[in-house]
Protein backbone atom coordinates (compact mmCIF):
# COMPACT_ATOMS: atom_id res chain seq x y z
CA UNK A 1 0.00 0.00 0.00
CA UNK A 2 1.22 3.27 -1.06
CA UNK A 3 0.49 6.93 0.20
CA UNK A 4 0.90 9.99 -2.44
CA UNK A 5 0.80 13.19 0.05
CA UNK A 6 0.82 17.13 -0.91
CA UNK A 7 1.37 20.10 1.34
CA UNK A 8 1.04 23.22 -0.45
CA UNK A 9 -0.47 24.59 2.08
CA UNK A 10 1.62 27.46 3.00
CA UNK A 11 5.24 29.10 1.70
CA UNK A 12 6.55 25.85 1.08
CA UNK A 13 5.65 22.97 -1.35
CA UNK A 14 6.38 19.29 -0.55
CA UNK A 15 5.08 15.88 -1.88
CA UNK A 16 6.21 12.29 -0.28
CA UNK A 17 5.11 8.71 -0.70
CA UNK A 18 5.15 6.37 1.99
CA UNK A 19 4.46 2.75 2.82
CA UNK A 20 1.83 0.78 5.04
CA UNK A 21 4.27 0.74 7.65
CA UNK A 22 5.03 4.47 7.81
CA UNK A 23 8.39 4.16 5.84
CA UNK A 24 9.31 7.24 3.70
CA UNK A 25 9.82 5.71 0.56
CA UNK A 26 10.51 9.48 -1.23
CA UNK A 27 9.93 12.70 -0.14
CA UNK A 28 10.69 16.27 -1.93
CA UNK A 29 10.47 19.75 -0.25
CA UNK A 30 10.57 22.96 -2.21
CA UNK A 31 10.90 26.56 -0.21
CA UNK A 32 11.49 28.83 -3.69
CA UNK A 33 8.94 31.11 -4.11
CA UNK A 34 7.64 29.94 -7.08
CA UNK A 35 4.16 29.36 -7.08
CA UNK A 36 2.97 25.55 -6.07
CA UNK A 37 0.64 25.39 -9.44
CA UNK A 38 4.18 25.20 -11.33
CA UNK A 39 5.83 23.10 -8.73
CA UNK A 40 4.22 20.23 -6.93
CA UNK A 41 2.84 18.18 -10.40
CA UNK A 42 6.46 17.69 -11.48
CA UNK A 43 7.67 17.21 -8.08
CA UNK A 44 5.27 14.22 -7.62
CA UNK A 45 5.94 12.81 -11.22
CA UNK A 46 9.61 12.54 -9.90
CA UNK A 47 9.34 11.05 -7.31
CA UNK A 48 7.29 8.27 -8.92
CA UNK A 49 9.55 8.34 -11.55
CA UNK A 50 12.38 7.12 -8.88
CA UNK A 51 10.36 4.98 -7.22
CA UNK A 52 9.22 3.21 -10.93
CA UNK A 53 5.52 3.98 -10.18
CA UNK A 54 2.67 5.21 -11.92
CA UNK A 55 -0.09 7.29 -10.40
CA UNK A 56 -2.54 4.19 -10.56
CA UNK A 57 0.15 2.43 -8.09
CA UNK A 58 -1.04 4.71 -5.68
CA UNK A 59 -3.50 3.61 -3.19
CA UNK A 60 -4.08 6.87 -1.14
CA UNK A 61 -3.79 10.26 -1.97
CA UNK A 62 -3.76 13.01 1.20
CA UNK A 63 -3.20 16.46 1.19
CA UNK A 64 -3.49 19.15 3.85
CA UNK A 65 -6.67 20.50 4.11
CA UNK A 66 -6.10 23.34 5.81
CA UNK A 67 -6.12 26.00 7.50
CA UNK A 68 -3.35 28.01 5.49
CA UNK A 69 -2.96 29.98 2.68
CA UNK A 70 -5.81 30.29 0.04
CA UNK A 71 -4.32 29.76 -3.35
CA UNK A 72 -2.20 27.05 -1.70
CA UNK A 73 -4.79 24.88 -0.51
CA UNK A 74 -6.75 25.41 -3.61
CA UNK A 75 -3.85 23.97 -5.67
CA UNK A 76 -3.09 21.15 -3.63
CA UNK A 77 -6.60 19.87 -3.33
CA UNK A 78 -7.78 20.27 -6.51
CA UNK A 79 -4.27 18.42 -8.09
CA UNK A 80 -5.37 15.30 -5.82
CA UNK A 81 -8.74 15.38 -6.46
CA UNK A 82 -8.04 15.27 -9.98
CA UNK A 83 -5.98 12.52 -9.93
CA UNK A 84 -7.93 10.17 -7.66
CA UNK A 85 -11.11 11.03 -9.10
CA UNK A 86 -9.55 9.64 -12.41
CA UNK A 87 -7.83 6.66 -10.64
CA UNK A 88 -11.41 6.14 -8.43
CA UNK A 89 -8.39 6.34 -5.48
CA UNK A 90 -9.68 7.06 -1.90
CA UNK A 91 -8.32 10.67 -0.59
CA UNK A 92 -8.11 11.91 3.01
CA UNK A 93 -7.19 15.47 3.84
CA UNK A 94 -5.61 15.91 7.20
CA UNK A 95 -5.59 19.22 9.09
CA UNK A 96 -2.66 21.50 8.33
CA UNK A 97 -2.20 21.54 11.98
CA UNK A 98 -2.06 17.60 12.74
CA UNK A 99 0.24 16.66 9.82
CA UNK A 100 2.35 19.61 10.69
CA UNK A 101 2.85 17.90 14.20
CA UNK A 102 3.81 14.58 12.89
CA UNK A 103 7.20 15.47 11.71
CA UNK A 104 7.94 15.71 14.76
CA UNK A 105 6.08 12.68 16.68
CA UNK A 106 9.06 10.86 17.74
CA UNK A 107 10.20 13.73 19.33
CA UNK A 108 7.68 13.17 21.99
CA UNK A 109 7.28 16.39 23.11
CA UNK A 110 4.34 18.51 23.44
CA UNK A 111 4.05 20.51 20.09
CA UNK A 112 2.15 23.43 19.66
CA UNK A 113 1.93 24.21 15.44
CA UNK A 114 1.30 27.87 14.18
CA UNK A 115 0.53 29.10 11.37
CA UNK A 116 0.76 32.90 10.04
CA UNK A 117 -2.84 33.79 9.85
CA UNK A 118 -1.96 37.67 8.69
CA UNK A 119 -3.18 40.68 10.80
CA UNK A 120 -1.47 39.13 14.04
CA UNK A 121 -3.51 36.43 14.12
CA UNK A 122 -2.21 32.19 14.36
CA UNK A 123 -3.72 29.29 13.06
CA UNK A 124 -3.01 27.09 16.00
CA UNK A 125 -3.15 23.70 17.65
CA UNK A 126 -1.34 21.66 20.45
CA UNK A 127 -0.67 18.11 20.51
CA UNK A 128 0.96 15.72 23.02
CA UNK A 129 3.38 13.80 20.95
CA UNK A 130 4.26 11.55 24.18
CA UNK A 131 3.09 8.22 22.45
CA UNK A 132 5.15 9.22 19.61
CA UNK A 133 1.72 9.85 17.55
CA UNK A 134 -0.13 13.45 17.88
CA UNK A 135 -2.89 13.48 20.68
CA UNK A 136 -5.10 16.40 19.79
CA UNK A 137 -5.89 18.61 22.87
CA UNK A 138 -7.72 21.60 21.30
CA UNK A 139 -9.30 21.95 18.43
CA UNK A 140 -8.00 24.35 15.24
CA UNK A 141 -8.52 27.64 15.63
CA UNK A 142 -7.57 31.07 14.86
CA UNK A 143 -6.12 33.02 17.49
CA UNK A 144 -4.02 36.52 18.27
CA UNK A 145 -0.47 35.66 19.05
CA UNK A 146 -0.27 37.72 21.84
CA UNK A 147 -3.30 36.21 24.01
CA UNK A 148 -1.91 32.50 23.95
CA UNK A 149 -0.32 32.73 27.84
CA UNK A 150 -2.43 31.39 29.64
CA UNK A 151 -3.07 28.07 27.23
CA UNK A 152 0.61 27.10 26.71
CA UNK A 153 1.56 27.89 30.54
CA UNK A 154 -1.29 24.95 31.66
CA UNK A 155 -0.14 23.11 28.49
CA UNK A 156 3.67 23.25 29.71
CA UNK A 157 2.58 22.28 33.23
CA UNK A 158 1.06 19.19 32.57
CA UNK A 159 3.55 17.63 29.84
CA UNK A 160 6.67 19.71 29.80
CA UNK A 161 8.64 22.55 27.25
CA UNK A 162 6.63 22.89 24.09
CA UNK A 163 8.04 22.60 20.96
CA UNK A 164 7.27 25.13 18.61
CA UNK A 165 6.45 24.31 14.95
CA UNK A 166 5.17 26.17 11.56
CA UNK A 167 5.63 29.72 9.93
CA UNK A 168 4.07 31.24 12.47
CA UNK A 169 6.72 30.21 15.29
CA UNK A 170 8.73 32.68 15.32
CA UNK A 171 6.66 35.59 17.04
CA UNK A 172 5.51 32.69 19.67
CA UNK A 173 9.05 31.88 20.24
CA UNK A 174 9.88 35.52 21.22
CA UNK A 175 6.69 36.02 23.02
CA UNK A 176 6.64 32.56 24.90
CA UNK A 177 10.37 31.33 25.27
CA UNK A 178 10.06 30.78 28.45
CA UNK A 179 7.50 27.80 27.67
CA UNK A 180 8.31 26.71 24.04
CA UNK A 181 11.49 26.05 22.26
CA UNK A 182 11.10 26.11 18.20
CA UNK A 183 11.65 22.99 16.02
CA UNK A 184 15.39 22.94 14.14
CA UNK A 185 15.13 24.74 10.73
CA UNK A 186 14.79 21.63 9.09
CA UNK A 187 12.17 20.42 10.87
CA UNK A 188 9.84 23.74 11.61
CA UNK A 189 8.22 24.07 8.62
CA UNK A 190 7.72 20.28 8.44
CA UNK A 191 6.96 18.72 5.06
CA UNK A 192 4.31 15.89 3.54
CA UNK A 193 6.05 13.25 5.35
CA UNK A 194 3.61 14.61 7.96
CA UNK A 195 1.17 14.47 5.37
CA UNK A 196 1.52 10.96 4.92
CA UNK A 197 1.78 9.70 8.60
CA UNK A 198 -1.58 11.36 9.49
CA UNK A 199 -3.24 9.78 6.01
CA UNK A 200 -2.22 6.63 6.83
CA UNK A 201 -3.81 6.53 10.87
CA UNK A 202 -6.95 8.01 8.69
CA UNK A 203 -6.76 5.33 6.99
CA UNK A 204 -6.43 2.97 9.63
CA UNK A 205 -8.77 4.61 11.09
CA UNK A 206 -11.49 4.03 8.12
CA UNK A 207 -11.73 7.63 7.52
CA UNK A 208 -10.95 8.05 3.48
CA UNK A 209 -13.32 9.98 1.48
CA UNK A 210 -13.93 10.04 -2.19
CA UNK A 211 -12.34 12.32 -4.72
CA UNK A 212 -15.81 14.79 -5.16
CA UNK A 213 -15.85 14.86 -0.89
CA UNK A 214 -12.43 16.66 -0.71
CA UNK A 215 -12.74 20.27 0.36
CA UNK A 216 -10.94 22.54 1.80
CA UNK A 217 -11.03 24.00 5.47
CA UNK A 218 -10.65 27.93 5.47
CA UNK A 219 -10.65 28.94 9.13
CA UNK A 220 -12.27 32.40 9.86
CA UNK A 221 -10.36 34.94 11.01
CA UNK A 222 -13.00 36.73 12.84
CA UNK A 223 -10.45 38.50 15.41
CA UNK A 224 -9.07 40.40 12.43
CA UNK A 225 -11.91 42.58 11.83
CA UNK A 226 -11.95 43.50 15.38
CA UNK A 227 -8.87 44.45 15.73
CA UNK A 228 -8.86 46.74 12.22
CA UNK A 229 -11.83 48.45 13.58
CA UNK A 230 -9.67 49.16 16.87
CA UNK A 231 -6.64 49.98 14.51
CA UNK A 232 -8.98 52.55 12.05
CA UNK A 233 -10.46 54.13 15.25
CA UNK A 234 -7.15 54.69 16.53
CA UNK A 235 -5.97 56.87 13.00
CA UNK B 1 -6.44 40.32 -9.83
CA UNK B 2 -3.96 39.84 -12.67
CA UNK B 3 -0.08 39.63 -12.75
CA UNK B 4 2.40 41.00 -14.83
CA UNK B 5 5.21 38.63 -15.75
CA UNK B 6 8.12 40.59 -15.90
CA UNK B 7 12.51 41.32 -13.93
CA UNK B 8 9.95 43.18 -11.53
CA UNK B 9 6.24 41.33 -11.49
CA UNK B 10 3.62 43.69 -11.19
CA UNK B 11 -0.14 42.35 -9.72
CA UNK B 12 -2.60 44.76 -9.65
CA UNK B 13 -5.84 44.15 -7.17
CA UNK B 14 -8.91 45.86 -7.87
CA UNK B 15 -10.49 45.74 -4.08
CA UNK B 16 -13.23 47.40 -5.57
CA UNK B 17 -16.15 44.71 -3.98
CA UNK B 18 -13.85 43.47 -0.96
CA UNK B 19 -14.88 44.57 2.27
CA UNK B 20 -14.14 41.95 5.22
CA UNK B 21 -10.92 40.11 5.96
CA UNK B 22 -12.65 36.84 4.57
CA UNK B 23 -12.95 39.04 1.20
CA UNK B 24 -9.43 39.56 1.33
CA UNK B 25 -8.25 36.25 2.03
CA UNK B 26 -10.00 34.60 -1.19
CA UNK B 27 -8.77 37.07 -3.41
CA UNK B 28 -5.33 35.03 -2.58
CA UNK B 29 -3.70 38.66 -1.45
CA UNK B 30 -2.19 37.60 1.29
CA UNK B 31 -0.19 35.10 -0.64
CA UNK B 32 1.40 37.86 -2.89
CA UNK B 33 2.67 40.09 -0.43
CA UNK B 34 6.10 37.97 0.29
CA UNK B 35 6.18 37.01 -3.70
CA UNK B 36 8.93 40.01 -5.14
CA UNK B 37 5.94 41.38 -6.91
CA UNK B 38 4.72 45.04 -7.03
CA UNK B 39 1.57 45.07 -5.47
CA UNK B 40 -0.78 48.23 -7.20
CA UNK B 41 -3.75 47.51 -5.14
CA UNK B 42 -6.87 49.83 -6.17
CA UNK B 43 -9.88 50.82 -3.63
CA UNK B 44 -6.87 50.01 -1.06
CA UNK B 45 -9.50 51.86 1.46
CA UNK B 46 -11.63 49.39 1.75
CA UNK B 47 -9.02 47.19 3.16
CA UNK B 48 -7.43 49.61 5.12
CA UNK B 49 -6.27 48.04 8.86
CA UNK B 50 -5.68 44.47 6.53
CA UNK B 51 -2.80 46.00 4.58
CA UNK B 52 1.26 45.69 6.19
CA UNK B 53 2.81 48.93 7.09
CA UNK B 54 5.41 50.35 4.64
CA UNK B 55 3.21 50.91 1.84
CA UNK B 56 3.40 53.93 -0.55
CA UNK B 57 -0.01 55.83 -0.97
CA UNK B 58 -1.12 57.03 -4.77
CA UNK B 59 -3.55 59.49 -4.77
CA UNK B 60 -5.26 60.80 -8.22
CA UNK B 61 -7.99 63.16 -8.72
CA UNK B 62 -9.04 64.45 -11.48
CA UNK B 63 -9.01 68.40 -11.28
CA UNK B 64 -10.22 68.84 -15.21
CA UNK B 65 -10.50 67.23 -18.41
CA UNK B 66 -7.14 66.39 -19.13
CA UNK B 67 -5.04 67.37 -15.52
CA UNK B 68 -4.70 65.34 -12.48
CA UNK B 69 -3.07 65.82 -9.38
CA UNK B 70 -1.16 63.09 -8.05
CA UNK B 71 0.54 62.99 -4.41
CA UNK B 72 2.50 60.11 -3.50
CA UNK B 73 3.45 59.33 0.33
CA UNK B 74 5.02 56.86 2.13
CA UNK B 75 8.01 54.75 1.44
CA UNK B 76 11.03 57.20 0.32
CA UNK B 77 8.74 59.84 -0.32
Amino acid sequence: MKILGFDTAAKTASVAVMDETGRLLALSYLDSGFTHSETVLPMAKNLLDALHAAPSDIDLYAVNCGPGSFTGLRIGIAAVKAMAFALDKPCVGPSTLEALAWNAADWKMPVCTAMDARCGQVYFALFDCSSGEPLRLCEDRTAAAGELRPELEACAARFGKILLMGDGAKPLVDLYGDLCRPAPPNLVLGSAYGTCAAARKMYREGNTVPADALVPNYLKVAQAEREREARLAQT
Amino acid sequence: MHCYKGPVPVCHFDMYRIHTFDDLYSTGFFDYLESGAVLVIEWSENVAGFLPEGGIHIDIRNTGETDREITVEGGPF
